[in-house]
């Protein structure tokens, strides 16, 4: 007789207990960060386009310029121009990270930048206070090169 | 039926160590407008310059700062723009990292009086040899209470010596405690604060022994 009521018994317990891991296992879930990939999305050679302030179309930076996001964190700047090859200062390399969604690159801190994609490109904007204050955006478009270059 | 109990406690231990009941730094971040000081309670009367302040927290740890107390030098094109970090801790307090100066005035052993660099042969003050032997810049974390976060208040407490608020970017200075440094050594910033003298000194010296309480509001 004993015998026969244990049986419902445990069975009930081991759904108790399906149901307490369940349950737990949602919780986790909830609780954990999900994964962001703006970081993979970043790397790759990425050619500047175009620079915008307050919406406004201003010149680029050069009008050869190429930027290297490599997945180990190192980023490099090329510049082809004559003007920098006269002054030697075609490749300059830098480090970067992804932190609260903005990219920071080192040898552009303290202000970083929020990285936008839309099919083929990258759209790179930070904002900095003008001299009475109020809050400036300029944006840097670049599109993706097919194929990686090495240094 | 002791299984099931455990259960449910460690089901109620899980639930409530997800519940955050603190200050969630999201908030934090972006444009805040410095609307009021308070010292021990009392509103401090803030000259224009200080009152242009505002603060851009960026959610990477980095924040800049906007204020006009040094806009008048280097003919008029002072800097406006200063960085600094942040970060919250334990969701009650917030970690500003700061510009301040050290006041290292030294005194005469025979007389007691300050200790003044003089051009050549003249009886003028070098001010700016003096100043830079005077104070000693830094940069520290300042620790603040948070006392209100929403998203569009923002209300943090610091209690420190008057002489470390007032010659430190806590966060516009008063523009009347700092001169410019004119001209200004290599890698070194064109504001200091102010020369240090007989007349001033113990006045100095005693705000950095008195304690206060400041509470900063800002608006987004």
């Amino acid at each position: 007789m004993n015998y026969s009521m244990n049986i419902p018994m445990k069975k009930g317990r081991l759904i108790l207990i399906f149901f307490a891991i369940g349950f737990c296992s949602i919780l986790f879930q909830s609780c954990a960060d999900k994964v962001d990939e703006t970081p993979s999305k970043l790397s790759g050679t990425w050619h500047q386009i175009s620079k915008t302030v307050d919406g406004v179309e201003v010149a680029k930076d050069s009008i050869k310029m190429l930027l290297v996001i490599q997945e180990d964190h190192i980023c490099v700047l090329y510049d082809s121009t004559d003007n920098s090859v006269k002054a030697k200062t075609v490749v300059s390399r830098s480090g970067w990270s992804y932190t609260g969604g903005y990219f920071n690159l080192a040898v552009d801190l303290p202000v970083a930048w929020t990285p936008e994609f839309s099919s083929n490109s990258l759209y790179l904007k930070k904002e900095e206070f003008t001299k009475v204050g109020k809050l400036s955006a300029t944006v840097l478009h670049f599109e993706k090169l097919s194929g990686t270059i090495n240094n | 039926m002791k299984l099931l109990k455990l259960l449910l406690f460690l089901l109620v231990v899980i639930f409530y160590s997800c519940k955050d009941d603190t200050y969630d730094d999201k908030l934090m971040v972006g444009l805040w407008k410095q609307v009021s000081v308070t010292e021990d309670g009392i509103p401090m009367v803030l000259a224009p310059q200080q009152d242009s302040c505002k603060l851009l927290i960026d959610a990477n740890g980095v924040y800049r700062l906007y204020h006009q107390s040094f806009i008048s030098f280097n003919k008029g094109n002072g800097p406006t723009t200063f960085n600094g970090t942040w970060s919250m801790l334990d969701g009650t307090w917030v970690n500003f990292s700061t510009d301040k100066w050290e006041f290292i005035p030294t005194l005469s052993s025979d007389s007691d009086k300050v200790q003044l660099s003089f051009k050549p042969n003249t009886n003028t003050i070098d001010t700016a040899t003096t100043v830079q032997k005077q104070w000693s810049l830094y940069h520290i974390q300042s620790r603040f209470t948070i006392l209100k976060l929403t998203s569009t208040e923002m209300e943090i407490r610091l209690k420190t010596f008057v002489g470390e608020k007032k010659y430190a970017f806590l966060f516009a200075p008063n523009p009347s405690d700092f001169i410019e440094l004119n001209p200004a050594p290599a890698g070194k910033p064109v504001y200091i604060p102010k020369l240090v003298t007989d007349q001033n000194y113990w006045t100095i010296r005693n705000e950095y022994r008195t304690q206060k309480t400041y509470i900063f509001k800002f608006k987004k």
